[in-house]
């Protein structure tokens, strides 16, 4: 309820390396989402998966 | 209705309306509205899409009348109330947790062929969805300020669309309705498609793997959360920050995926240094639309009203009325209207106090924004932990 607001951070055209960088980035989780609901499933059941 | 987002045919039909979304061109709205209630139907049952298809029916066709009868100098008042009246009792309905009452569940059970029970579970979900401030948005947007009137499809599409429809964000409807006009984005479509992943599994870890390790971790493996000290709050508030913005953010990057207007919902909040910017950060779409549906029409009234002399007073009380607005928007109830009241009054405790230190010289010198930087998210946690604290029986009831 104020007038500013934080800067978005995500506006404009990436740099190569910030487009590396997330990809990096996005393989890493997908990596750890993939590991976990394969070897620790419990938390995953727990929540609906 | 599936109360999480971890369901595979939601992700199915979500791939196949992304996919069609790539290829359509325009009306955009009217695509994206028929489309939705496709997946609706697939994702809910045929029950919900009719539901929605006769609720976004009905609100057009009493706008569009109220709309046609709309002049300048005479704004059609009767209906514009009669459809705020409306939504704010259905709102009402369900904010005072009707469907919850034991003393009434035999009520609704014992109705013939269960309607009770059935007219419960809709108002629950037209509430519980946003449905009712989008809806609200959509009639204040059309009858006050003059945005267009999307088609009833569209209108379908902007009160239902089923990334949004568990726990919003809030979209503007100004927002939607010129997603239409808008011309193709300059942002490279690999680049859209990159951020959009990297939303989507942000949100997957936050909202499935540290919230839920979270609260496995502070509330035993059985999950059930119970608040018994400060600490267990301060792991309850860490816990919704994940299990929300990661749904958001989920949500935002399916946003992105299908050419939607999807806002953001969080940006960092925990980094805020004061209260004020913390609810700039926190629940952002639920902050924008107090601001653009209460506060900003209600000061400005007021200050017409009363004159710029009295625009101190005015900027309070228009406060004091978006949190009242904020804490019965939680629930109907005492503690939560007492917790509205307190955060109006704390805020504006606190933009006096800023006001004052920043007049002084040595709050612009590097040791000053130093403190300022380490203390004050510690002060903000703290003060919210506390003050949640202080409702969280009334927080983690049902």
């Amino acid at each position: 309820m104020t007038n500013h607001e934080p800067p978005d951070p995500s506006r404009g055209e990436w740099s190569t390396r910030k487009v590396f960088l997330v990809t990096l980035l996005v393989m890493f989780k997908v990596l750890a989402l993939v590991l976990l609901a394969r070897f620790d499933a419990t938390q995953f059941v727990y929540a609906g998966f | 209705m599936p109360e999480s987002l971890a369901d595979l045919k939601f992700w199915l039909v979500a791939l196949a309306i992304v996919v069609v979304m790539t290829v359509v061109r325009t009306p955009r709205t009217a695509w994206f509205g028929a489309l939705n209630l496709g997946v609706l139907g697939f994702w809910l049952g045929w029950r919900v899409a009719a539901a929605a298809a006769a609720f976004s029916l009905a609100l057009w066709t009493v706008l569009w009348f109220a709309r046609r009868r709309r002049h300048p100098a005479q704004l059609a008042r009767s209906p514009t109330i009669a459809v705020a009246a409306l939504l704010v009792a259905l709102f009402s309905l369900h904010k005072l947790n009707l469907e919850y009452a034991s003393w009434l569940r035999p009520v609704w059970d014992a109705t013939p062929g269960r309607v009770g029970a059935t007219l419960l579970g809709l108002i629950g979900a037209l509430s519980f969805s946003y449905v009712v401030l989008r809806a609200y948005d959509m009639a204040a947007g059309v009858l006050l300020s003059g945005t267009k009137l999307l088609g009833p499809l569209a209108a379908a599409g902007y009160l239902f669309p089923f990334h949004m429809l568990l726990s919003g964000p809030i979209s503007a409807y100004r927002e939607h309705a010129a997603a239409d006009d808008a011309g193709p984005t300059s942002e490279p479509r690999r680049q859209v498609w990159l951020r959009a992943v990297n939303d989507i599994t942000t949100g997957m870890l936050y909202k499935y793997v540290i919230s839920e390790y979270m609260r496995i971790f502070a509330f035993g493996a059985s999950g059930a959360i119970c608040v018994e000290s400060v600490l267990d709050m301060s792991y309850l508030f860490v816990y919704i920050f994940f299990d929300f913005a990661g749904y958001s953010r989920i949500a935002l990057g399916l946003g992105r995926l299908l050419g939607i207007p999807t806002p953001e919902n969080f940006r960092a909040p925990f980094s805020a240094k004061t209260l004020t910017e913390f609810f700039t950060r926190w629940h952002m779409s639920l902050g924008k639309f107090i601001q653009r549906n209460i506060y900003n029409p209600l000061q400005l009234h007021l200050v017409r009203r009363w004159g710029v002399k009295r625009a101190v007073l005015a900027g309070i009380l228009s406060l004091l009325a978006g949190w009242l607005a904020v804490g019965l928007w939680h629930r109907f109830s005492l503690a939560f209207l007492c917790y509205g009241l307190a955060m109006s009054l704390w805020l504006w405790a606190e933009k006096m106090m800023r006001d004052r230190l920043l007049r002084r010289p040595w709050s612009r010198r590097p040791w000053a924004q130093w403190v300022s930087a380490v203390f004050g998210p510690v002060y903000v946690f703290a003060t919210l932990t506390v003050m949640l604290y202080s409702i969280s029986q009334e927080l983690i009831r049902p």
